[in-house]
Formats: structure tokens, C-alpha cells, sequence
């Protein structure tokens, strides 16, 4: 249906899609795999012939059932686009206009179709994508649907003019894995269902595992593998495609960790944030209560990994731990001094943080160099600074003579090596890692956790490490606590909890992380965890997680406890803590861990 | 893409002051402003007239030993338009910076405290409530016209428009990761202002002081043109336009050389300005 050969597409300067030809049939799941930067992107663009000057399609044909894109008028192209192939992107929360009513922005791409059966066409795919009581909410703005809704809308609008194809483009990263299960379940069954063919552009092969049947791995504007993704998994011939597979974690994958000190570094009691939101006049203002009750400890060398859906409270309580925010309730002890305004800045010297976007965390107008310097000036180190930062580019791999550049002269890993370099200026005992590897891809996810490690090993640094991907934070914690709505549900092992989870969020989640392993996701049975995280402003009475849970009162009538009694984190074997009340009871589904035989 | 961003493409300093300059339009703006102010500097070396100096032959058109011929008292009107341009480089060196400095301080006291946040932020209002002309009689009023009431002005006018801006630059950088960042190291917030968020957000003052340098010209000229700027016998260019209106038909070229004068400037700090928030501001 879809046939792409030689495509070319050029801007000053590089070659983004260098000779690129592939095919998708009609009623196929075929996935564009590769990093940043690969061209997988401008593929997909100029498949639409929508690439943006300065950048050209130099060469090429893109035959869509007989004809030509790239030779069509930008007339007819309309009629292809929209009509015959739809469209989804990566952010639903930039991609909706934000004044249009949902109804008006899906009708306004149906053709040849009456106002009144372009509404009841926009009810029905509303429908066939899962919004509920669809005929209400078309008249919603976007900002009333969450970002999994938003998604189902766009899916919505790209399937209005029953297209035969629909091109998506990183459709689930800016999700939480709950709900990127949900869409992608929502596009197989699409496929399924009504044989829309679907081009997945992605980086997260555990997604191409789940929904593809089959792949084309691409690196520097050119495919180096294609095939059904059984074979590519299993025996990858490629040497990237190999690579690439070894760098994404598993959550049976072998792990390989320091041993962790004893007595605590850090240790949180009861810590409690609440925020209040603007008041209104003579009114009370609602408070959001970010985090609840969170007591947790780290050791000495150790890491504790936190992982939740966003809005759990997780960075919250990284930044509590730092004193940025202020908790208001509870203590922060780290090394044995209690946090508080007078001895926040001894404490700087003790506990230090990575963020998430190395490109927004350094001062663009500081040299590496400068930037390095900053921390030993202001904690007043006595020795040779410059010899210092020579040392500390070292040690986290980088060259020395790198000191005199600006961050924008460096790429994300880089980048993100240099914030690890300025958080061990002042030798802490503790890193609070705020999704530190979460924006870059996976070959360098590997080999920042590689680092960490490392430097765990030789300079017995305990990490805080805060990220959404239960996989990767498998690979690199001692301990994992498992968030969800500013409480802490699960606390044990990593490997006992990722391998049997007592709490059903905990088994929610891990079913949700897709694998690279297609037989896997097609054997394993998941929990689909229904509707997004309850707004922290009201949140649900008793056991907070009781109106998604898969073993909850809506499963089990006579559950009645869940929604009037808040469980306390107990301890139920020696290390791990859950809450709930009916811990590890009838969990419909182990993880994928103890599914693998061994 | 993955979720990794393109980078922001935030060029260190130096870079990006060559980009502001390098446009044509702040290019072809200091050119003028140069040249003017380096006439006006180079006055005596320029004309061989006394500005001051009175003669018999009042309201001559131009030609003859004066370029542009002379006022109503005699004297040469060349030498008083590069002796009044003199006036706006005092104005533009020593008002605008005193103005921009306490205008930014205050802007940033206000991004740091609350309360002073409040009460400064209701004063801008009122000061930018009013033009600046009627400022200038305020102050003309109470320290009596001059030179002395133009520079209180000019300078005064400066403090509500940079206030803003930096308040505005303090606001948005607070909160941005690499000012957390610093914060998480350890940095005070002394160094924590002038290290990080100024620096990153000067770019919008660079473009005001500009702005303000052709608001400056401006001010000068229309409180002179009223009575209550520079006094005669001293030229200034707004001076220099009110007496010419009322010889406007016996002498039209009395005009041109102080509008000239004062449209170039103006113009020229405005393509400055212009040049600079291309280069500055577009990321």
C-alpha cells in the first residue's frame, strides 16, 4: 500500500534520510525503530512531503496505493493526508488547539460529509477509541481531557476519515506506562478490528514488541535491519540492532551492584508536602497534598529507587530531600542533621542533585569549565581548582580540555556527564538522581547507569534515583519504593519486588513496561489499569488506589474496607513493606520475572 | 524525536553580542549615532562660531560664512545644533545609565521580596501612568527648570520601563533548572542574581537601554521645547525647535537643523534597538 524507495531528504548541512526504501502493506503494524537523530522522524514527514524548509526531499518516491506524494500538488496531497493517511504525534498536550472545542476539531478534518453526519462520525470514533460518554464531551475544550485522553483524541481525529493508514509518531512517550499500555492496546486493537495499517516511530523497542509485526531499524538516515520483529529480536544480525537490544533494561536482565553500607545517609519521617493553590477570596483554598506520610532511609552506598506515574509525588520528594521545598510535615535527616533552614547549607555539602533535562539544568552562559568551579567556590575548597576539575571531568569520563566550552557545544549524555561532574564537586554522600536518564535514549541510559554504578563502586556514593521506568531503575537499585498518589504502597528488594510485587500497583505497573521480547507480549497476560492518577486535590477516601485496583472493590463487592480504611505500610517478610490491605491476594498476574523459564 | 529536546541553541555572550550588532539595521543605527555624537564632541573643531556669541545679522538663511544660517539673535545655527547635540550625549551617557542601574536594582528587589514586590510594582504603575512630560514639569516644579530637571527626568522615566524587565527576568529564571541547580550546589543568592540570573536576562535590558537612549533625545527635546529643559542661552536641540517655530516664515530653515538633528538620533537608537531584539531576543 505504502511504498518508500530511495527517499533523500536534505538540509544545509546533512543528509537527514539518506536513500531510506521500505514498504508497509494494507492492514500492517510496521515500526520505524532508532534513536534521536536517526531520521525516523523526517522519514515520517517526508512520507507527507510536510518537511519543513530549510530541509528537502532531494530524491525518491513515496508510492501510497499507485501514486506518487512527492509528485502531487500540494492540493491533492491535501486529500491524502487526513483522508487516506492519518496523522498522530508524540505531545497530545501541545498537538489539541487549546480554543477549539474537541467536536470542531475533529469535524474539521472529515471531507464530504454533512455537518450532522460529520457529528455523529466524530460520536463514533470517539467511541472506537474508549472516551467515555462521548456526545457530552465533545463539546469540551482540550484542557478537560488528561494526557491519555488527549491522546485518544488525536487517535480519534486521525481515524476520522477512516484512513487506511495511520502514521504515528511517538505516540506514548510523553505518557506514564499505565496509560502507554492503554493507547497501545487501543491502536492493536484498531488494527485488529478494523485493519487500519499502522507505521510506528519510536525509540522503545518494548513498544515495537507489543504492537508490531514488524520493524525497520534505522541509524544515521539509513535502515540497517528490517524484519519481523521475531526474528530481529531473537537474532538480530545488525551489530546496532544488537547494541541496541543490550542497551534497553530488562526486568529479568543480570545485574551487577556494589554491596550497600549499613546505617542511613538519608532518612525521611513521615515528610509531608502540601501545597496550597491560589486563594480564592474568602473561600479555602484547596490544598494538594503532594506527599503524605513518606518514610524511607538510604544507606550508605546504597541506591533506593522511587518509581510512580507523574504526579506521585516522586520529584517532590526528591526536592524536599534537598530543602528546595520546605516539607510541612515531618523531617529530613541526612547524615544525622536534621534539615532545616539553618543547616540547609551544610547539607548542600552532603547531598547533591541530577535533573532530568541536561539541556535546561546548565547555565547556557557558563563554560564547563565555570561551571564546574562554581560549587568548590562557593564551598570555599582550598586546593588547586583547576586540578580538581581537570579531576572530576575524568572522572566521569570526559577530557580535561573540555573545561574552556559551552554546554550548547555538547550532546545530551554529555551533558548530562558534566551535571553528574558539578553534583560530585563537593564529594556528597548522597545523589537524588531526578529522572536522570529518562530524556535521553537508550544507548546512553546504558551508559549513564554504567557511570553511576561506577562511581558508586569507587566512590561508595549512595543515589536517590527517581524515574517512571520500573526497568531501568530495576537495574541499577538496591531497594525500590513504588509511589502513588504522594504515599509510599510498596517498599522492598528490587529484585523481589520487580519479581513478585505484593501490591497491586506495583504488579500494574510491571505489567505495563513493555519488554523487547515479542513472544513474551504476546504470551503475557497484563493488568490494564483503567482511567489516570485521581487528582491529588481530592483524593479517593481509604485505600487511595481502591477505584483502579484490579483486586479492589470493583472486582470484589465485599472489599468494602478498601474505600473506608487507609492501609499503613507494614512490614509482611523481612525487607519488604507494603500497603494494602489485601497484600499479594489473588494477584491475577505475576511479572514477566518469574514468567521466563529460567 | 525522543524526548530529548533540541537544544535551546543558547549561544554564550560573546557570540551572540556579535549577532545583535551584525544586523544591518544596528549597524547603519551606531554608524549615526557615532558620527552625530562625534560632531557633537568635536564642536569646536567643527565651526569656528561661538554659539553663544550675538550678532547683527539675525534670521540669515544659510550660505554665506553660516551653514545653516542664524536665529533671531544673531547667532550661527550650525554651531548651536552641534553644541545642542552635546546636551543629549550628556543626557544619553549619565541619565539613561543611572536610571537603567536603579530601575534594574529595583526590578530585581522586587522578583526577591514579596512585599516590596507589591508596593514598587503599584509605584511603577503610577510613574508609567503619566507621560513623561508631565514628569518633567513635576520636576521642573520642584527643583526648577534646567538641565539638572532633565537629567532627574530622563533618568526617572528610565526606572519604571528596566524595573519591569528585570523583575520579569528574575521571575521566569527563577524557577529554571540551572538556577535550582545552582541552588542545589550550594550557591548563595547574592551570586546566585548576578551569576546566573542577570546574565541570562540582560538580553531584554540591552534592548530597553537602546530603546530608552532614543527616549532619552526625545525627552530632552520635548522639555526643552516647552520651557522647562535646557535655559537660554545654552543651545539644545528642543530649544532650538521652540524658538524656530515662531520664525518659521521668515526663516524656514531655522528648523531643519534641530529636527533633523533629533529625528536622526532618534531614528538610529531605535534601529539599535531593533538590531539588538533580532539578534537578542529570537532564539
Amino acid at each position: 500500500m505504502l511504498e518508500v524507495k530511495d527517499l533523500v531528504t536534505r538540509f544545509p548541512g546533512h543528509t537527514a534520510v539518506d536513500g531510506v526504501g521500505f514498504a508497509v502493506a494494507a492492514g500492517e503494524t510496521a515500526a520505524l525503530v532508532g534513536e534521536s537523530g536517526s531520521g525516523k522522524s523526517v522519514t515520517a514527514m517526508s512520507v507527507l512531503n510536510m518537511v519543513r524548509a530549510p530541509g528537502r526531499v532531494a530524491s525518491g518516491e513515496v508510492l501510497f496505493q499507485g501514486r506518487d506524494l512527492l509528485k502531487l500538488s500540494e492540493r491533492e496531497l491535501r486529500d491524502v493526508r487526513g483522508a487516506r493517511i492519518g496523522m498522530v504525534f508524540q505531545d497530545p498536550m501541545s498537538s489539541l488547539n487549546p480554543v477549539m472545542r474537541i467536536r470542531d476539531q475533529i469535524t474539521e478534518g472529515i471531507r464530504g460529509l454533512p455537518a450532522k453526519a460529520a457529528r455523529d462520525r466524530a460520536v463514533e470514533v470517539m467511541t472506537r477509541v474508549g472516551i467515555p460518554d462521548p456526545e457530552a464531551r465533545l463539546a469540551d475544550y482540550p484542557h478537560a481531557f488528561s494526557g491519555g485522553m488527549r491522546q485518544r483524541v488525536m487517535i480519534a481525529m486521525a481515524l476520522a476519515n477512516r484512513p487506511d493508514l495511520i502514521i504515528a509518531d511517538e505516540p506514548t512517550t510523553a505518557l506514564d506506562v499505565t496509560v502507554q499500555a492503554q493507547i497501545i492496546d487501543l491502536l492493536a486493537e484498531l488494527n485488529r478490528d478494523i485493519g487500519t495499517a499502522v507505521l510506528l516511530i519510536t525509540h522503545n523497542l518494548g513498544v515495537v514488541a507489543r504492537l508490531c509485526s514488524r520493524a525497520l531499524v534505522m541509524r544515521h538516515g539509513r535502515i540497517v535491519e528490517s524484519g519481523p520483529v521475531d526474528r530481529l529480536f531473537a537474532e538480530p544480525e545488525h551489530e546496532y540492532t544488537r547494541a541496541l537490544l543490550a542497551a534497553v533494561p530488562r526486568l529479568d536482565g543480570p545485574r551487577d551492584l556494589p554491596p550497600a553500607g549499613d546505617g542511613a545517609v538519608l532518612e525521611t519521617r513521615d515528610v509531608a508536602m502540601a501545597f496550597t493553590s491560589r486563594r480564592a477570596f474568602g473561600r479555602k483554598a484547596p490544598v494538594v497534598r503532594a506527599l503524605d506520610g513518606v518514610s524511607l532511609s538510604v544507606a550508605p552506598g546504597e541506591t533506593l529507587g522511587l518509581v510512580g506515574e507523574s504526579g506521585c509525588g516522586k520529584s517532590t520528594l526528591g526536592k524536599a530531600v534537598l530543602g528546595i521545598h520546605r516539607p510541612t510535615g515531618g523531617s529530613v535527616t541526612v547524615n544525622g542533621v536534621a534539615l532545616g533552614p539553618r543547616t540547609e547549607r551544610r547539607i548542600r555539602g552532603d547531598v547533591q542533585m541530577v535533573f532530568q533535562d541536561p539541556y535546561s539544568s546548565l547555565d547556557p552562559r557558563m563554560t564547563i569549565g565555570a561551571l564546574l568551579r562554581e560549587p568548590l567556590e562557593v564551598h570555599g575548597f582550598s586546593g588547586d581548582r583547576d586540578a580538581r576539575v581537570a579531576e572530576l571531568l575524568e572522572l566521569v569520563g570526559l577530557d580535561a580540555s573540555m573545561a574552556d566550552r559551552y554546554p550548547h557545544e555538547f550532546s545530551g549524555g554529555q551533558r548530562q556527564r558534566v551535571a553528574i561532574a558539578r553534583a560530585l564537586a563537593v564529594e556528597p554522600k548522597l545523589i537524588v538522581c531526578d529522572e536522570a536518564i529518562s530524556a535521553l535514549d537508550v544507548s546512553l541510559q546504558a551508559q549513564i547507569v554504567a557511570l553511576l554504578g561506577d562511581l558508586q563502586r569507587r566512590l561508595g556514593l549512595a543515589y536517590l534515583f527517581i524515574a517512571h521506568d520500573l526497568a531501568a531503575v530495576r537495574r541499577i537499585s538496591h531497594r525500590i519504593a513504588v509511589m502513588y498518589l504522594g504515599q509510599v504502597v510498596e517498599l522492598g528488594p528490587a529484585d523481589a519486588l520487580t519479581g513478585t510485587p505484593l501490591h497491586p500497583y506495583t504488579a500494574a505497573l510491571l505489567s505495563a513496561v513493555p519488554e523487547p521480547d515479542p513472544p513474551l507480549e504476546r504470551r503475557r497476560e497484563r493488568i490494564v489499569l483503567t482511567g489516570d492518577v485521581p487528582s491529588p486535590l481530592a483524593p479517593p477516601p481509604g485505600c487511595r488506589f481502591h477505584g483502579r485496583c484490579p483486586v479492589g472493590p470493583s472486582v470484589h463487592p465485599d472489599r468494602t474496607i478498601c474505600a473506608t480504611e487507609t492501609p499503613v505500610l507494614r512490614e509482611v517478610a523481612p525487607g519488604r513493606h507494603v500497603a494494602c490491605h489485601f497484600a499479594a491476594e489473588g494477584l491475577p498476574v505475576a511479572s514477566s520475572a518469574t514468567e521466563v523459564p529460567a | 524525536m525522543t524526548a530529548v529536546m533540541e537544544a535551546p541553541a543558547a549561544a554564550p555572550r560573546r557570540g551572540q553580542w556579535r549577532r545583535g550588532f551584525g544586523t544591518p539595521s544596528a549597524r547603519i543605527g551606531l554608524a549615526v549615532v557615532g558620527l552625530m555624537y562625534l560632531a557633537g564632541l568635536a564642536a569646536p573643531l567643527l565651526t569656528g562660531h561661538d554659539p553663544e556669541a550675538q550678532s547683527a545679522h539675525a534670521l540669515l538663511g544659510p550660505g554665506g560664512g553660516h551653514l545653516l544660517g542664524t536665529d533671531e539673535y544673531g547667532r550661527d545655527l550650525w554651531a548651536r545644533v552641534l553644541y545642542g547635540i552635546r546636551v543629549d550625549v550628556l543626557v544619553t551617557v549619565v541619565a539613561v545609565p543611572i536610571g537603567a542601574v536603579l530601575g534594574t536594582a529595583l526590578g530585581v528587589l522586587c522578583g526577591v521580596h514579596r512585599w516590596v514586590d507589591v508596593v514598587l510594582q503599584r509605584a511603577f504603575d503610577v510613574m508609567l501612568a503619566f507621560t513623561a512630560l508631565i514628569l518633567g514639569v513635576t520636576v521642573a516644579a520642584v527643583i526648577g527648570p534646567g538641565l539638572p530637571a532633565v537629567l532627574v527626568t530622563v533618568a526617572g522615566v528610565n526606572v519604571p520601563l528596566f524595573g519591569r524587565i528585570a523583575r520579569d527576568a528574575v521571575l521566569t529564571q527563577r524557577d529554571l533548572d540551572y538556577v535550582v541547580a545552582a541552588r542545589t550546589v550550594g550557591v548563595g543568592p547574592v551570586r546566585l542574581l548576578l551569576r546566573h540570573i542577570l546574565p541570562n536576562g540582560v538580553d531584554g535590558l540591552v534592548v530597553q537601554g537602546a530603546l530608552s537612549l532614543s527616549l532619552a533625545v526625545f525627552v530632552e527635546g520635548a522639555m526643552s521645547f516647552v520651557g522647562i529643559g535646557v535655559r537660554a542661552p545654552a543651545p539644545s536641540l528642543g530649544s532650538l525647535l521652540r524658538s524656530s517655530v515662531n520664525f518659521l516664515h521668515q526663516n524656514p530653515a531655522y528648523a531643519v537643523g534641530p529636527m533633523v538633528a533629533v529625528t536622526l538620533l532618534v531614528v538610529a537608537f531605535n534601529l539599535v534597538a531593533d538590531g539588538l531584539g533580532k539578534g537578542l531576543l529570537k532564539r
